[in-house]
């Protein structure tokens, strides 16, 4: 079995569209299913290195790990879930190509060990966005595309500049030789590189200081898409970001960096989210401020901490996933997302899904939010980071203010509009409640996979504080 | 993930949260009140402390789910913003306390073994999740709307049970405190008497029903703490006694208040009046339950009393007794605001008819009465349970001779032979008050004043208790303590947290050339400062 078909697969669907042109919807289904499963059966075999026959240093190499495994399983997993979401709508080609471009994308950045494969696939989960970004195909879409794909012009002007400066220095590409000889690369030099990769992952990871684009751009787009953006895309760029950082052994101080950058990312988002009045903007600052949790969490370099940062990654992903597709369901049958439409609709089940996905993001038990919190906390105290500790509890706070005060909103207004959702879309949303609920209740079998992925990600890293 | 233990504290504080919520269950929320008692035995019977703040965090938001049903949304705000800011104290407290012990067991909790900051910082973080459960003055902001607004038999929970749960935590957690540090009991001790003061006269100035004892509940949580503070063997018999007594007394009063709005739709004191002799049996109850509230001898009331004034005589704190005793004794003016307000007095002008009383509201009641009474003949009665559960903790056995004697270092009382003495001479005084009331002439009507030289017109009520508790900010230190809100302070807060939002949200609004130029600029300035 070869880690080439997690690529080739979508992409051979998206050249071979014309001929099913009206089933793209099942064709998209299946397709993340059978990734899905593929993805699972994948588990025996960790950890899997596959080198696809150029001459060094263009070789193309993958390598499953076992915190790669754990995303690739994660990103075909939301991928099913959002394309059993959209089977009962038509066949739409932007959709599909967009969709699945991004899959290609995001599994090829969490898969490539070389340098300038990443950047292609940093461009190809990019050109995807911009396609998602702009599905609406009104003023507002196409002017969150534009300002999206201007930002992401100037990431990638800084991560070539990284690569080019990498290649001109040791001459290799390689992410294992990178790390072996950057030490031998002057050290004004590799600041620059450092710090160019800083500031195109930090873009994309969407990162405070350089995240100031987000909300538009989830506002812009479908609801269902931000879903998808929370659920792969910014995930896959905080995994590649900490895991050069770790590679390449940077300095404690530049991780302090890292931290106190996290530290805002998560406050200042959280703060921001207060007075908003929009929902797809209020769960787009609630996902930076989980991003900025998660950078916070791995930015300590700490095995334990690293393990609570990839169980919150994938519960966050789950919630927000869960959230933006039901946010999507409102948003079609009542034609706003804002807070407002809270009070407009009534569905016990929604009432439900909403419930749930807040307080599994607020980290309340018994939903796995929580398990992912305390594993967190028990991370920091064992470190003895107070500081760490109190910002988390304090602007939990926060975060539990705006989240019930649209919780509140289910009982106000007066002529509610009847939403009834058909069976399939109570599967796939009771699925996704049920999980969060199991994940909350026995963490431990996914907190064991985590902490193998942990392990594998930090490789070396902590040897060298 | 859940670990539970059962042990004697659990049983008290269970039993009592099982009599509570089974009494007061009806078909409409019954799914809601079973999750809370739920996780209410999943706090109490938790031995480990992740399952106690998973009971803890479920009963947060249960009760949030059932107060949502008749809330206004700021007070549903309010309510979860300071249980979840308890919440998360108290996550903070295990997740310290776990860096130090290294382990999640109730049973390895030690706390001699954390350095001093630790000790303060758990002690801290947990009180503040007790002060906000028990509605200690400062963070007491949700609880009077919320009581207030809350279905008449949710109060009854809230008050009755909710409110404990703070209890159990701090004797659970901090009783166990090495004795040479104490300075934040030192503070508990008289943050506990100053609620007591402070929300005895808040009660008595208020005029809905459900407010009154809200702040009732807040003052008698306050003895509580106050209690619980002096950490010794008798002042831990003291707070549980309260407990009881306090869980039993709000439950009938609060089940008989629900009674009279069922009943009459009203739920202020200047609606009502006059009620006696329509509902006899409602206003027995409720006096039975007022004396208990006050603490006035005789019924079960004082002896938790008994054994605070006690507990603080032999720790000689004088002033923390004067000052406990000064707002007991306040108590007593709300408790006749209570009798009168409902049952005195002048019936209403504009008087509705009354609805059949549901049968269902007199159980509970009975129930808690009849609990009161069985208490002040057998005043020890609970007291090896609550030795029991001292020795747990490590204090020393209690005195214990035979049920009807309650002991206390300064002597003791047996409560079978005061209360038939008080039997007989309260026979006594009612026959002979019936003699001199069959010769007394019933007056016209309320109005009947013309000696004075003015007719006031028929909606006036001239009755002297009417309005009750409005004079009392005329007098000066009472005024000033009636002026202080907290809620000033929270309400600021909110202000400047919402301005810092939207400053901060001005940032998500910046143009893409704003954006690019501040990105450029920020690595230029990283580039030249380096790292």
């Amino acid at each position: 079995m070869s880690l080439l078909l997690f690529i080739l697969l979508p992409l051979l669907a998206i050249f071979l569209m014309p001929f099913y042109r009206a089933y793209l919807h099942y064709v998209s289904t299946v397709l993340s299913m059978a990734l899905f499963g593929l993805a699972l059966t994948c588990k025996a075999a960790l950890p899997l290195v596959e080198r696809v026959a150029v001459d060094l240093p263009l070789a193309i190499t993958f390598e499953l790990s076992s915190v790669s495994w754990l995303l690739v399983t994660l990103f075909t997993l939301s991928m099913s879930l959002f394309s059993l979401y959209h089977l009962r709508f038509s066949s739409n080609k932007a959709l599909f190509v967009g969709t699945n471009m991004l899959l290609v994308g995001v599994i090829g950045l969490v898969l490539s060990r070389d340098i300038f494969n990443i950047y292609i696939f940093f461009e190809i989960s990019s050109i995807s966005a911009y396609l998602l970004t702009s599905l609406n195909q009104d003023a507002k879409a196409y002017g969150g595309a534009i300002r999206y794909m201007i930002i992401g012009a100037f990431a990638s002007l800084f991560f070539l500049l990284s690569i080019m400066l990498i290649y001109l220095t040791i001459g290799v590409l390689d992410l294992q030789m990178i790390a072996q000889r950057f030490n031998l690369i002057d050290e004004q030099v590799q600041y620059l590189i450092l710090l160019s990769l800083f500031i195109a992952l930090g873009i994309k990871t969407e990162l405070f200081g350089l995240n100031f684009w987000v909300p538009d751009v989830y506002q812009a787009s479908r609801s269902a898409v931000s879903g998808l953006f929370s659920a792969m895309l910014s995930k896959s760029y905080l995994f590649l970001l900490f895991h050069l950082a770790y590679l390449l052994h940077v300095s404690t101080s530049q991780m302090a960096f890292l931290t106190l950058v996290a530290a805002l990312t998560f406050a200042v988002a959280e703060f921001s989210a207060l007075k908003s009045r929009e929902t797809k903007r209020i769960f787009a600052f609630s996902t930076l401020g989980q991003i900025g949790l998660i950078a916070l969490a791995l930015s300590y370099g700490d095995t334990a901490l690293t393990e609570a940062a990839l169980f919150l990654i994938i519960v966050h992903a789950l919630a927000k996933l869960m959230l933006f597709l039901a946010l999507d369901l409102l948003e079609r049958r009542l034609g706003s997302t804002k807070s407002e439409i809270f009070a407009r609709f009534e569905s016990l089940f929604l009432m439900a899904v909403f419930t749930v996905g807040a307080l599994s993001l607020l980290g309340i038990p018994p939903f796995a939010g929580f398990a992912a919190k305390l594993s967190l906390l028990k991370g920091l105290a064992g470190l003895e980071a107070y500081g760490a500790m109190a910002l988390i509890l304090t602007v939990s706070l926060i975060e539990a203010a705006y989240l019930f005060r649209l919780l509140s909103g289910f009982r106000q207004g007066e002529q509610k509009m009847v939403v009834t959702l058909s069976p399939l879309e109570r599967l796939i949303f009771g699925v996704m409640m049920f999980a969060l609920l199991l994940l909350g209740l026995m963490p431990q079998p996914l907190l064991a996979l985590c902490q193998e992925a942990a392990q594998a990600m930090l490789g070396g890293y902590h040897a060298a504080l | 993930m859940l670990h539970f233990e059962a042990t004697l504290l659990g049983h008290l504080f269970f039993g009592l949260s099982l009599l509570v919520i089974v009494a007061l269950l009806r078909k409409n929320d019954g799914l809601w009140h079973l999750l809370l008692l739920g996780s209410l035995g999943i706090i109490f019977y938790a031995s480990s402390l992740v399952t106690l703040f998973i009971g803890w965090e479920m009963m947060g938001w249960s009760g949030y789910f059932i107060l949502s049903k008749t809330a206004r949304v700021s007070t549903l705000q309010r309510y979860i913003l300071f249980n979840l800011g308890g919440a998360f104290a108290l996550l903070g407290a295990i997740a310290l306390l776990f860096s130090f012990m290294g382990s999640m067991m109730l049973c390895d909790i030690d706390l001699t073994l954390l350095p001093v900051w630790a000790l303060h910082s758990v002690s801290a973080l947990v009180l503040i999740a007790v002060f906000v459960k028990s509605g200690i003055i400062g963070a007491h902001d949700w609880v009077v709307d919320s009581y207030q607004e809350a279905s008449p038999l949710f109060s009854a929970v809230l008050s009755a049970i909710l409110s404990k749960a703070g209890i159990y935590l701090f004797i659970v957690l901090l009783l166990k405190q090495p004795h040479d540090e104490r300075v934040l009991f030192e503070l508990m001790a008289w943050l506990g008497a100053i609620t007591s003061v402070v929300a005895t006269f808040k009660a008595i100035s208020q005029d809905e029903i459900k407010r009154l004892l809200a702040y009732s509940s807040i003052a008698q949580l306050g003895y509580i703490i106050t209690a619980l503070s002096l950490m010794q063997a008798y002042a831990l018999e003291a707070a549980l006694y309260h407990t009881v007594i306090h869980t039993l007394v709000k439950l009938l009063l609060f089940v008989n208040v629900a009674a009279i709005m069922a009943i009459t739709g009203k739920e202020r004191f200047s609606e009502l009046g006059g009620l006696l002799y329509r509902v006899p049996l409602l206003f027995v109850l409720l006096v039975i339950g007022i004396i208990a509230l006050a603490g006035m001898p005789l019924l079960g009331g004082f002896n938790g009393k008994f054994l605070l004034y006690t507990a603080l005589l032999e720790e000689k704190r004088a002033l923390l007794l004067a000052t406990v005793m000064f707002s007991s004794a306040s108590a007593f003016l709300y408790c006749y605001k209570l009798v009168y307000g409902i049952y005195l007095g002048q019936r209403p002008h504009d008087e509705s008819p009354l609805h059949v009383s549901p049968k269902s509201y007199y159980i509970p009641q009975l129930l808690s009465a009849a609990l009161l009474i069985l208490l002040g003949f057998l005043p020890a009665l609970p007291t090896p349970l609550f030795s029991a559960i001292g020795v747990e903790a490590g204090f020393s056995a209690l005195e214990f001779t035979k049920p009807s004697i309650l002991n206390s270092p300064f002597g003791s009382f047996n409560g079978a032979v005061l209360m038939s003495a008080f039997g007989v001479v309260f026979v006594l005084i009612l026959g002979l008050l019936q003699r001199v009331h069959s010769k007394a002439k019933a007056a016209q009507n309320a109005q009947d004043i013309s000696y004075c030289g003015e007719v006031p017109k028929a909606g006036v009520n001239l009755h002297f208790g009417y309005g009750m508790g409005h004079e009392l900010g005329r007098i000066g230190f009472i005024a000033f303590i009636l002026r202080r809100q907290s809620r000033r302070f929270w309400d600021y807060l909110n202000l400047i947290v919402g301005d810092l939002s939207i400053l901060l949200r001005s940032l998500y609004a910046l143009g893409t050339q704003h954006i690019l130029l501040l990105s450029l600029l920020g690595f230029t300035l990283l580039l030249l400062g380096g790292l």
